[in-house]
């Protein structure tokens, strides 16, 4: 929302003018942290204070003996003992200071406690006023870090997802580069017959595969790479997941069983992968 | 010499009664000079004044000299104890009857009577805010001085409401303006 119905209103409300809904909305802007209304607010009521000064004029001198009589009485220092004349007027006159002494200090106490009690009442609403600021301003400042901590996963997502890219490009790039590299291809089959594969091997470096046009997985299963070579079994060379259309990439870290596989093939199977082939082929190249 | 109201204010809040005293003697004025133009009535005014300073006295503690220097803190007081007392003793029906500047500034002493005091009184009253247009003038008076809302104002002026915000604003910039070139 634009800022300028704000502005109108700044000097409204350090005049104490405003009412009904400029009040109430004026109210809320100010809770939610406006800095630059408040600096206003703080400057015309400095404006103010100087122009209240040209109104300046001495108040009658009881309101300044007044005042200060309503302080909390000064703390006075003993009266020292003068002896008595006589052990009656000795005695009268402690009889009297106790009594005045009494009336003092019960009217002293009460006067002392009941300052203390409004100062402290008037703390502990400033306080409360503090606390319902801080209240606010921490939830803003939460609000803000959870944005910022939502950003910072969505970069730090993509920029694994760049990086991964980038090591795969690499990776393919250095294949190809090596002489000793040889692309396979691998057709569809039963479930899939229009499913293409690229196996780039390595003997020494491993490989890379890419599928095109594969099935998308169902729920739990993964699609899992072999290597076939000779009469052995088939040995395991990873898993991977597919797109929505179908696509997925595999790198193949240097098969010591089997540096030179004869075939390799695709097959479906539970999530994890197996150890031995269990589900229907997919993809398989033709025996080298 | 300028007084230097933060460190009586800081003596105020250890309880220092003598700081209380020389801070009453410097700012008294202000906050009697600003009630009695609000409230009419010099009784009322001291009052206020006393009311004002047994508040300052005890939130001493509490001052932050970020929220406003000294005078912005008794003044904003001031004004606003002085206006709950024209709303309270319903006084501002009396005051809707009549022109404000002359309201806020007729005494009931005979001595304010006489020409040449209330002349001297307008220019006292005037100041600053004789230096804007009256329109300007006459909103912000009415306001500050009157305790009007800006709604009420409106009614009392015959003016729409919106003319009534940009009059307070315009009138309180240049407010601003002037005061600021002065000192």
């Amino acid at each position: 929302m634009s800022h300028a119905p704000y502005d109108e209103l700044v000097a409204g409300y350090a005049l104490g003018a405003l009412d009904g809904e400029d009040r109430e909305r004026f109210d809320a802007h100010l809770a939610a942290g406006c800095g630059t209304c408040s600096r206003a607010i703080l400057e015309y009521q400095e404006t103010l204070a100087q122009a209240a000064a040209e109104l300046a004029e001495a108040p009658p001198a009881r309101v300044r003996t007044a005042l200060l009589a309503r302080l909390e009485p000064a703390v006075r220092p003993v009266p020292s003992r003068r002896p008595a004349a006589t052990a009656l007027r000795w005695a009268a006159g402690l009889a009297l200071a106790a009594g005045i002494t009494a009336w003092l200090t019960s009217a002293t106490l009460r006067t002392r406690y009941q300052a203390q009690l409004q100062a402290m009442a008037d703390e502990a609403a400033t306080l409360r006023t503090q606390l319902a600021e801080s209240t606010s301003l921490i939830a803003r400042v939460r609000t803000e870090l959870a944005e910022v901590q939502s950003r910072l996963t969505e970069q730090d997502r993509v920029l694994t997802m760049v990086r991964a890219e980038t090591a795969e490009q690499a990776r393919t790039l250095t294949l190809l580069q090596d002489p000793t590299t040889r692309i396979v291809t691998l057709a569809g089959l039963g479930p899939s017959p229009g499913a293409q594969g690229r196996m780039l091997w390595n003997p020494t470096r491993g490989g890379f595969l890419v599928a095109a046009a594969l099935q998308p997985l169902p729920a739990g299963k993964v699609y899992e790479l072999w290597a076939i070579a000779g009469k052995k079994p088939p040995v395991p060379a990873g898993v991977f997941t597919v797109d929505a259309d179908g696509r997925g990439t595999l790198g193949v870290a240097r098969l010591e069983a089997v540096p030179e596989p004869e075939v390799f093939a695709v097959t479906l199977e539970r999530e994890g992968g197996a150890l031995a082939p269990t589900g229907p082929m997919v993809l398989a190249s033709k025996k080298a | 010499m300028a007084t230097d109201g933060l460190a009586l204010i800081r003596r105020m809040a250890t309880g220092d009664r003598e700081a209380l005293a020389a801070f009453y003697d410097a700012y008294a004025s202000l906050a009697f000079g600003l009630a009695r133009r609000i409230l009419g009535d010099p009784d009322e005014a001291a009052e206020v004044v006393q009311d004002v300073f047994w508040e300052l006295w005890r939130a001493a503690p509490l001052y932050d000299p970020a929220r406003g220097t000294p005078e912005a803190w008794i003044t904003v007081r001031a004004r606003s104890r002085a206006i709950d007392k024209v709303r309270s003793s319903r006084r501002r029906d009396e005051m809707l009857g009549t022109p404000l500047s002359e309201a806020t500034t007729s005494s009931p002493d005979a001595e304010a009577d006489s020409p040449g005091s209330r002349v001297e009184e307008r220019e006292l009253v005037h100041g600053a805010l004789r230096e804007l247009p009256d329109n300007q003038r006459a909103v912000i008076e009415l306001a500050y001085l009157g305790g009007l809302t800006q709604s009420e104002i409106s009614t009392r002026l015959a003016q729409p409401l919106g003319t009534v915000k940009t009059r307070m604003r315009l009138g309180m910039e240049r407010l601003r303006e002037v005061l600021g070139a002065r000192g």
